[in-house]
């Protein structure tokens, strides 16, 4: 807690609510950082940067505005300085992508965020095995790879599931959406 | 903006490698060019990818820590920050085609083909379905601004966020807690407010439980706002009054904008136009200043006079109608030997109807033919005299025999005498017998001078009152909240009969905060299918043509353009509401409106003058104010439906713009011309916008 703080109890004080809105906002900044690195590791990986860069510019920022603009400009810069870092690594996308990309989602990180919302009771919809084999292959540091030698199923045959089960997720949320839209 | 099929095959075949970390550099570079080449692509691609990360967070970090979250307060990204979006890609130009799918997005005003599900066409005898979703369907602003919803959604992560309680707390309507019932204060005093709302609370809240129906959820911000400006001022709220509202998160803010509306101005117009409306209907008649009872009316309602003084004026009105302009009331409607003033006197202000009685006793209630001649020889006596060297008109009582004779169906003659409720007048009383109905009507003795009024009421709030036809109430027509209209009408007449008062509090009940879409469990409660209002929801309400034509102004700012001064905004309001009104010359005075919902309605709106000068790039316009401003074309879109519906875009409507209009990047937009082809697409979001289901309906 901050000493500098004396006024009434129940205000939030410039740093509590810098916490509340970082905290808020993890999220979508990593979904933000994903859509220029689709790499879920990296992605985090880069995230972590930007969490500390995001925090010691803590009094730069300016409450009021928009957190998650200014939070995305700095996890956008990471990316590229994540890239720049990784040279001599394979670059799977090109500088002008990235912008691009970053540019559009950031456009519509609304629209975005709506779909997230969507999806949580589509995953409800999935039949009982579809569910559990998302389940498998999201948690922590698992690949469809090591779910194939989990389960002992040949590998194409998991990457045609998840194909299947991800396009149907994809499918339910357009279908959701269009729903609450014109019925 | 579709991509085509074996595209949309190439991209998942390749999303997919990316999504299990095996797209090759092959991939990736093939990956890349589609995407980059097309819009749609790029829409796709970050959908997907999305998804994707999605799953990755909600499942990698266990179901607790499922950061399916928050939005409970938090901000719009409206303006997308400062990327450098370097791309400079050319979008292909469709702009013909968009407000076309637009419409289609928003829902189309006419859709004749339709109207089975959609409130396509709203007929006037049949209001429309709850807007299941042209719009405040997927409002983004109901998620954004409605921590109630989003907490039922989702599982909140209260723990991590002790601000979260709070926050819903706080933007619950300011709704007085519900009181017990042994704290009620007795009927017949003057309760307290909290008391008062708290019992209509109550009894509501039982009718629901009694018919195993839950309500629906509270309406959010942006629903609720357009419904209390349309219901209490007659038109839509400015965007800025929007966002700013919006923005609000103090706890009694719905409170204080019904407060706040009450005292504006145009809640004195609105109220004066709903009941000129009523009183001498819409359509001109000679001998009949309506300016003047206009004037008479807005006397009234800005200093709140009482509601049984304002009755008592109209129906004791004597003198000429360019003097005192409550005369004009009787004025249109002494033809026929007075009977449509009998009608009307007690059809608006007692709600008891009595013209079919003039001819034969009524067939479901207690009325007889002997008494509509009763109270006919109330006005027998009044008589509509033109004033020598003007056009006015005077209404005088020439002096009165003691009765007049009707004929019943069998032929023979009957004495009417002048009786009020079987009591006769006596003779000291003859001379001015309108002096004494008005006298009896209004003195608080007859409970259905307040009843027909708190009937009406509720009915302008929440679409149906509790008697349908409003106007039609009585022993044979039982009203479905008998309790509440009781006690209203007690508290009512105990108070001094304040419309303010009624009004604060039928607005602050916890059903006029509701939704008006239903809820899971109470799909019975649809009066518009015939079924007895429980108000367990709000009902969707179509807008009056006043309605329409003020909300028309606010939304595009057109009579900033087109009229310079006072009176031509309202002579042309005046030319443009009489297009929709026909007068039907019946025995009541009846008149017919081709307005709601109707073809000339549709027509009208969508190729109209009035609307063709609202998007006209004019300075003053509130779309020119938009194009030429600095904001970037997406925020551009967003205030142009912010102004129209009271709200944001939803996705599934930028999404339908993002694909017919070369919106750019914020970065490129920012401050720098809008190009000609996008200067009509947005003409044509807005003029979409304005022609929607959602645009002419009271949520």
């Amino acid at each position: 807690m901050s000493e500098l703080q004396t006024t009434a109890p129940q205000a939030e004080t410039p740093r509590e609510e810098f916490i509340k809105l970082f905290t808020r906002y993890q999220r979508r900044v990593f979904l933000f950082i994903l859509s220029q690195v689709p790499n879920p590791v990296e992605a985090e990986e880069i995230h972590q940067e930007a969490n500390v860069v995001i925090w010691s510019k803590f009094d730069r920022f300016e409450l009021g505005t928009n957190f998650f603009a200014w939070a995305c400009q700095i996890a956008n810069y990471e990316v590229l300085k994540y890239r720049e870092k990784r040279r001599r690594d394979r670059h799977l996308f090109s500088v002008d992508f990235i912008r691009q990309v970053a540019s559009d989602a950031l456009e519509q990180a609304d629209e975005l965020e709506e779909r997230r919302q969507f999806l949580a009771a589509c995953l409800g919809k999935l039949r009982q095995q579809d569910r559990e084999l998302i389940q498998q292959r999201y948690a922590s540091g698992e690949s469809g790879k090591s779910v194939a030698e989990l389960l002992g199923r040949p590998i194409n045959s998991i990457y045609q599931s998840l194909s299947r089960i991800r396009r149907s997720l994809l499918e339910c949320v357009n279908r959701q959406l269009s729903t609450q839209g014109t019925s | 903006m579709s991509i085509d099929k074996s595209q949309r095959e190439d991209l998942v075949q390749l999303l997919e490698a990316l999504c299990e970390d095996r797209l090759g550099r092959d991939g990736a570079a093939r990956l890349e060019e589609l995407v980059l080449a097309d819009a749609a692509a790029r829409q796709f691609y970050l959908d997907y990818v999305d998804l994707h990360g999605t799953l990755y967070w909600d499942t990698a970090r266990g179901v607790d820590d499922s950061g399916l979250i928050e939005v409970a307060d938090e901000p719009r990204v409206a303006g997308a920050g400062g990327l450098s979006g370097t791309s400079s890609r050319r979008w292909g130009l469709r702009v013909v085609t968009l407000a076309t799918a637009v419409l289609v997005a928003v829902g189309l005003a006419w859709q004749p083909w339709r109207t089975s599900s959609t409130p396509g066409i709203v007929s006037p005898d049949r209001p429309p379905q709850p807007i299941a979703g042209t719009g405040t369907g997927t409002e983004v602003v109901a998620a954004t601004a409605d921590p109630v919803r989003s907490v039922d959604t989702r599982p909140a992560r209260i723990q991590a966020d002790p601000a979260r309680p709070l926050a819903n707390k706080a933007s619950r309507p300011t709704v007085a807690e519900p009181l017990p019932a042994a704290t009620i204060v007795e009927k017949g005093t003057a309760g307290s407010f909290e008391a008062i709302v708290g019992f209509v609370d109550e009894q509501l809240a039982a009718s629901w439980q009694d018919n195993e129906i839950t309500a629906s959820p509270v309406a959010s911000d942006s629903e609720w706002l357009r419904r209390v400006y349309l219901d209490i001022v007659g038109h839509i709220p400015p965007s800025e009054d929007v966002v700013a509202f919006l923005k609000d998160r103090r706890p009694g803010k719905r409170a204080e904008v019904i407060d706040r509306l009450l005292d504006d101005p145009d809640y004195i117009r609105h109220s004066t136009t709903t009941w000129a409306n009523l009183l001498v209907g819409r359509v001109e008649q000679p001998g009949v200043d309506r300016p003047m009872l206009e004037k008479f009316l807005r006397g009234c309602f800005a200093r709140n006079r009482p509601w049984n003084q304002v009755v008592s004026a109209l129906v004791d009105a004597e003198g000429r109608n360019d003097r005192d302009g409550a005369t004009n009331f009787l004025l249109a409607h002494l033809n026929n030997d007075a009977a449509p003033a009998t009608a009307i006197t007690m059809r608006l202000f007692l709600g008891t109807q009595v013209q079919c009685t003039q001819c034969h006793n009524h067939p479901f209630n207690t009325w007889k033919q002997q008494q509509f001649h009763d109270l006919n020889v109330f006005f027998k006596t009044t008589r509509s005299r033109p004033v020598r060297g003007s056009d006015a008109v005077e209404l005088v009582s020439v002096p009165s025999t003691d009765g007049s004779y009707y004929e019943d169906r069998q032929g023979i003659l009957h004495l009417a005498l002048p009786r009020y409720r079987g009591e006769p007048v006596e003779q000291s009383e003859l001379k001015n017998l309108r002096h004494e109905l008005a006298r009896r009507m209004t003195d608080g003795r007859d409970s259905r001078l307040a009843r027909a009024l708190i009937n009406r009421i509720w009915a302008r709030f929440f679409g149906h009152g509790f008697t349908s036809p409003v106007d039609d109430m009585g022993p044979h027509n039982p009203p479905t909240h008998p309790a509440v209209l009781d006690r209203l009408a007690s508290e009512f007449t105990a108070g001094g009969f304040d419309l303010k008062r009624l009004i604060r509090w039928v607005c602050n009940t916890r059903a006029y905060g509701l939704t008006s879409r239903m809820g899971e469990t109470n799909g019975i409660d649809d009066p518009s299918s015939g079924q007895p209002p429980l108000f367990s929801r709000a009902y969707v309400k179509p807008m009056s043509v006043e309605q329409l034509y003020d909300s028309l102004l606010v939304a595009t700012q057109a009579d900033r353009v087109t009229a310079s001064d006072w009176e031509s905004v309202a002579s042309n309001r005046s030319r443009w509401l009489t297009q929709f009104v026909h007068p039907f010359g019946t025995d009541e005075n009846d008149e017919t409106m081709t307005f709601d919902g109707s073809i000339t309605q549709a027509l009208v709106m969508m190729n109209g003058d009035l609307i063709r000068e609202a998007l006209q790039l004019q300075p003053g316009s509130y779309l020119h104010g938009v194009l030429v401003g600095s904001d970037s074309d997406s925020d551009k879109v967003k205030r142009l439906c912010l102004a129209a519906l009271g709200r944001f875009p939803t996705s599934l409507e930028m999404r339908a713009i993002r694909g017919m209009l070369p919106l750019r990047s914020p970065s490129q937009s920012r401050n720098s011309p809008t190009p000609g082809p996008l200067v009509e697409g947005l003409q044509d979001v807005f003029w979409a916008y304005l022609n929607s289901n959602e645009f002419i309906t009271v949520p």
